[in-house]
């Protein structure tokens, strides 16, 4: 009875459900996906993180009835002080711990993300409804408000997303209007007034600087500085310094572009290829570093580069012009969409298709592995023309990614050439169904663009190699699941490597 | 017994609820598009729908549209129209809002389950936190079976998830008539 008659009156009770309900939102797309980054974001961990964040909801609920008002002020005033140290405390967390206890790190993000990231705003709700004396209709309106709330937070996401600082800054908003509801009283005002100004000003140099340690410690990047750093809706890009100058695409916290086999990467799966069909028409899927520009559109009559994200084009554009050099061609265009929506779509045939996708540690990018999706491909190649791709790992019997992804190609394309550049440190494919070049021609031309030794394999010997090994088709998308459970378990509870 | 059903069903439906989102998702992502509007399309819609499910039909009337039975069969039966149309009309971005349509269809019936099931339970507390319980092994039912048998388990989950369903609202409804 005491509870129920110091709670907020009906105004306030519908602007906190309708903030909370903001809130978990804002949190899904800018602290799911920092926490999935941190953990490099490979399929499990996308898994583990969305059910710990939604075994939170049931943290709170569990508590609903069972705190005092009391207790829940003091929850709010707790959970506040952890949530404004929110994103940088997890990268310093990671940076510092992860390198010598790298299990311990996993673990603890993970229960982080199951009680102190949705719990509290999930014992609201029932708390509210419960207090109220008209049963069902109360929680129809009560809960309504805080769906309202989502929804206005979807739109925040849709309209404000690319602006990277805004998303951290209205939740941090948002959760202060919660706590001085909840709280009450002059001095939470001041005070949180306060801490929005420092975290509002402080955010941007609080952020770099936190990136900046956490790729030091972690990805063992020296003397890191952040160059870019954004929340897409389909994942975290950032694009790092090191104190020698090398710089670094990292995707979702997986690194897409930058070590010495990762520059080479498009040596051989563009330029190679581009160098060998001469193509009137080409197209490349997936953007990263743009480095397709300089290697195919310098030999291509026209180029189109295709991703679904546009903020990596953007990324690129900025701050790795000095190597695609992307504005000394002018015959290439950039088109943000779903690769798989654009080759349904186009009526256009092209010579050349080289595909720059990262590898299928997702179920998206394994779909983009997958027989279906190059089957797709196939039926926009002009006679003659070939697809390019990276098996993401070296092809041999005891690498299962490579396998995987040359058993698709195999099965859709009758000719398939599989080749090992010594330097690139991974096996590349060019398929088609009448390749334009022989054996000999591709190994001339990799060795000639700085390959020493080059292992070359047919689809017959491809064949068997791959041996049992399934593809990805949209029937069986476990492959990502399984390959990221290994690499999981390989960075986090053992200490020795795996073959992958 | 009557004890066990109302849990199995509030469980269950949660399952029901996580499943039919995880189908909708993987579905659409295949056929239609990975882009964001698709997934902005599903989490709109589906609380759109939700909202209108809670609010804008009120429970004192007599319509049949206060039917949590009724609401089931409409969702299942949207669920698989947009099936259908993906598979008819795949990657054609102009049927977006017609899947938006649909898929507030179900998101409805999620309104309709939590206004008519609050007396199930002494606390709302406890009904969020079964459904809860219940959307959480219906993600990871729903995330394994799409892993291990992809396009084939979006085929059939909703529909047996859907019958579970309506079979434990009667015997829920009976319990409570009895």
């Amino acid at each position: 009875m005491v509870l129920k008659e110091t709670l907020p009156p009906a105004k306030q009770k519908n602007l906190i459900l309708f903030l909370a309900g903001l809130c978990l939102i804002l949190l899904q797309f800018f602290m799911i996906r920092e926490v999935t980054a941190l953990l490099t974001g490979t399929e499990l961990v996308i898994f583990l993180v969305a059910v710990a964040y939604f075994s939170g909801y049931s943290v709170g609920y569990i508590l609903s009835d069972k705190l005092s008002l009391l207790a829940i002020r003091r929850f709010t005033l707790l959970f506040w002080i952890i949530h404004l140290s929110l994103p940088f405390s997890l990268r310093y967390w990671m940076g510092s711990v992860a390198t010598d206890l790298p299990s311990v790190a996993f673990v603890f993000i993970i229960f982080f993300t199951a009680f102190a990231l949705s719990s509290f705003y999930s014992l609201l709700l029932p708390r509210f409804i419960d207090m109220s004396s008209d049963g069902a209709d109360s929680l129809a309106s009560l809960y309504s408000i805080e769906l309202i709330g989502a929804i206005f937070g979807l739109i925040v996401v849709f309209l404000f997303g690319s602006i990277t600082w805004l998303q951290p800054v209205i939740y941090q908003i948002a959760l202060a209007a919660i706590v001085i509801l909840i709280i009450g009283g002059n001095k939470i005002k001041i005070v949180a007034g306060f801490a929005l100004v420092i975290y509002g000003f402080s955010f941007t140099t609080l952020d770099f600087k936190s990136l900046a340690y956490h790729y030091t410690h972690f990805h063992g990047i020296p003397g890191c500085k952040i160059l870019y750093s954004v929340n897409s809706p389909y994942q975290k890009i950032d694009i790092v310094e090191s104190a020698f100058g090398e710089r670094y695409i990292y995707l979702d916290g997986k690194k897409n572009y930058g070590s010495t086999g990762l520059k080479l990467f498009n040596v051989f799966l563009s330029q190679t290829p581009a160098n060998l069909v001469k193509p009137k028409n080409a197209l490349a899927l997936g953007a990263g570093s743009l480095e397709a520009i300089k290697y195919v559109g310098s030999v291509a009559d026209r180029l189109r580069i295709v991703d679904i994200d546009g903020a990596v084009p953007e990324g690129s554009k900025s701050h790795f012009k000095y190597t695609n050099k992307f504005d000394e061609y002018d015959n290439w265009v950039l088109t943000i969409d779903d690769a798989k929506s654009f080759l349904n779509e186009t009526d256009e045939l092209f010579d050349l298709v080289t595909v720059d996708i990262p590898a299928p540690l997702q179920i998206q990018t394994g779909l983009l592995h997958s027989v279906e999706f190059y089957e797709m491909v196939k039926e926009r190649l002009a006679p003659g023309g070939v697809i390019s791709i990276s098996l993401s790992g070296t092809f041999k019997r005891t690498n299962k990614t490579p396998r995987t992804v040359a058993a698709a190609l195999t099965r859709v394309f009758d000719e398939v050439l599989i080749f090992t550049p010594d330097v690139a440190h991974r096996s590349f494919a060019i398929a088609g169904d009448k390749l334009p070049f022989t054996r000999e021609d591709l190994i001339r031309e990799a060795v000639r663009l700085g390959a020493v030794e080059v292992r070359v394999f047919d689809k017959t010997q491809a064949i068997n190699i791959i041996g049992t090994m399934p593809p990805i088709t949209y029937n069986d998308v476990s492959y990502p699941l399984k390959r990221s459970i290994r690499r999981v378990r390989k960075s986090y509870f053992s200490s020795k490597g795996s073959s992958d | 017994m009557a004890v066990r059903i109302k849990y199995l069903f509030v469980i269950v439906m949660g399952i029901f609820f996580a499943l039919l989102q995880t189908c909708y998702f993987f579905q659409l992502e295949i056929w239609l598009t990975a882009a964001y509007p698709s997934f902005l399309t599903i989490t709109m819609a589906w609380l759109l729908g939700n909202v209108v499910g809670l609010r804008l039909i009120s429970d004192k009337t007599d319509s049949i549209f206060v039917s949590r039975r009724l609401w089931v069969i409409l969702s299942v039966i949207a669920y698989y129209s947009v099936l259908g149309l993906l598979h008819l009309f795949p990657y054609q971005m102009n049927l977006l809002p017609v899947y938006g349509v649909l898929i507030g269809v179900s998101g409805v019936m999620a309104g309709r389950f939590f206004v008519r099931s609050r007396s199930i339970f002494e606390s709302s507390s406890r009904l969020f936190l079964m459904e809860n319980n219940g959307f959480i092994l219906g993600w990871i039912i729903g995330f394994l079976g799409f892993v291990r048998f992809g396009i084939s388990f979006n085929l059939f989950a909703p529909l047996i998830f859907g019958i579970c369903c309506y079979v434990l609202i009667v015997s829920v409804s009976s319990s409570t008539k009895g």
